[in-house]
């Protein structure tokens, strides 16, 4: 049996007769899904949108697009709060974005992010969301712009420029030489 | 002599040894396009760099090719234990350099230098006999401070007096060389540098040559002891 934890309207049932005005859409984008209500599905544990009408005009659950299972949230969540203060960031992530089915997810960050930039004003984020408060991403100049006019950074070391030390010099005995020959004369000591 | 006996007189003799320099000659050049550009390092500078320190390395390979050339008698392994008691080396290595050494000073050799590699001088250092010199059982190389890697000269080296022991990668492993630092002369001959420029073709050049030879004066001054590390 299906359970309808929470609803898009105010007065579902109002807008439940006006069927061609309902949609159930495939948007790629979750942002712009259009919904009356949200169904569990007690079988996968999500929380899903998507209904059709039957022929006496009540909603039946289709469950066509997931938006949060709610086991992975619970058992996230549960262990981030377990963890308590020790929760590492990887805990709070999953806490936090734990369960969200891929459509949703981008949608779930952005909120998130805008909540927590504006410590948790709901206003003040919906402002950030989708006023010009927001950066644009496409106008911050990246690393990855402008590659060809990069200045590249050179050690001022050149590696593998050692000779090494000999010492068989000091073995003999140099004699300066002025010119190109050199005659040495040897006492014959043993007459 | 006897009554009446007369010495006839003598005369004694000199004998000429020629030797002729010969040249070494570095030489590099670089093109006019080479300077119109800009490099990170200073590449002129490396290459001049090289040049010189080549040179020197050249000459104490000519100096260590002339001394290998000496006479040889073969040694003992100063590596190498006893059969019948492995705690102790099989020979000693002061005979080894001390009977050849007696014929050099025989020869008015003022013996004053041992060269060899440095596996030789290790193989030395560690010989049990030296260590019955140092009042130790254990060789010298488990006190420390013996092995360290290059060349290098021992001015006092235990158990040989008198003599500077020159060790170097250049000379061959298995070789130790006893001498007079007079037997073997490196005959410094003159040098020149210059800078040219050849303008037609567009380059200019840096050359410096140098005149050396290295020569065995008095053969009968050194010694080539051969096997004394394997």
């Amino acid at each position: 049996m299906s359970q309808q934890v929470s609803t898009g309207s105010e007065n579902p049932f109002s807008t439940m007769l006006q069927a061609n005005r309902r949609r159930i859409t495939e948007l790629s984008d979750a942002a712009k899904q259009v919904s009356e209500a949200f169904w569990f599905n007690p079988q996968t544990k999500q929380i899903t949108i998507g209904e059709r009408f039957g022929n006496n005009g009540e909603m039946i659950p289709t469950y066509d697009v997931n938006v949060r299972n709610v086991e992975e949230m619970a058992i996230a969540q549960n262990r981030a709060r377990s963890a308590g203060v020790a929760a590492s960031n990887t805990e709070i992530d999953h806490a936090k974005y734990g369960g969200w089915s891929q459509e949703f997810l981008p949608v779930v960050m952005e909120w998130i992010d805008a909540l927590e930039r504006t410590h948790g004003h709901i206003k003040r984020a919906e402002d950030y969301l989708t006023t010009g408060s927001r950066a644009r991403s496409a106008g911050i100049v990246r690393a990855g712009d402008f590659t060809n006019m990069v200045v590249p950074n050179v050690l001022g070391q050149v590696l593998n420029t050692i000779v090494r030390p000999h010492f068989l010099l000091q073995a003999v005995t140099t004699v300066p030489v002025p010119n190109l020959t050199v005659s040495i004369d040897t006492w014959l000591w043993n007459i | 002599m006897g009554e009446f006996d007369y010495a006839v007189s003598q005369k004694g003799s000199v004998s000429r040894q020629t030797f002729a320099l010969k040249k070494n000659i570095g030489h590099i050049a670089f093109s006019e396009e080479f300077d119109m550009q800009q490099y990170y390092h200073n590449v002129e500078q490396l290459h001049v760099n090289y040049i010189s320190l080549q040179n020197e390395v050249s000459k104490n390979q000519k100096v260590g090719t002339e001394l290998e050339t000496a006479s040889s008698a073969s040694s003992n392994d100063w590596g190498a234990l006893n059969g019948t008691n492995p705690a102790v080396s099989l020979s000693n290595p002061l005979d080894d350099l001390g009977n050849p050494g007696d014929t050099l000073y025989d020869s008015l050799a003022n013996v004053d230098r041992i060269i060899t590699g440095t596996r030789a001088r290790r193989d030395f250092y560690t010989n049990s006999y030296l260590s019955y010199l140092r009042g130790m059982m254990q060789p010298a190389g488990s006190a420390g401070g013996m092995v360290s890697w290059g060349g290098g000269i021992d001015g006092t080296m235990e158990g040989v007096g008198g003599v500077k022991w020159i060790f170097d990668r250049l000379i061959t492993a298995t070789i130790a060389i006893i001498m007079d630092s007079q037997a073997v002369w490196f005959l410094d001959g003159p040098k020149r540098q210059a800078v040219y420029e050849d303008s037609k073709i567009g380059f200019r050049g840096i050359v410096s040559k140098d005149w050396h030879a290295v020569k065995t004066v008095q053969s009968t001054k050194i010694k080539k002891l051969t096997g004394v590390s394997s």
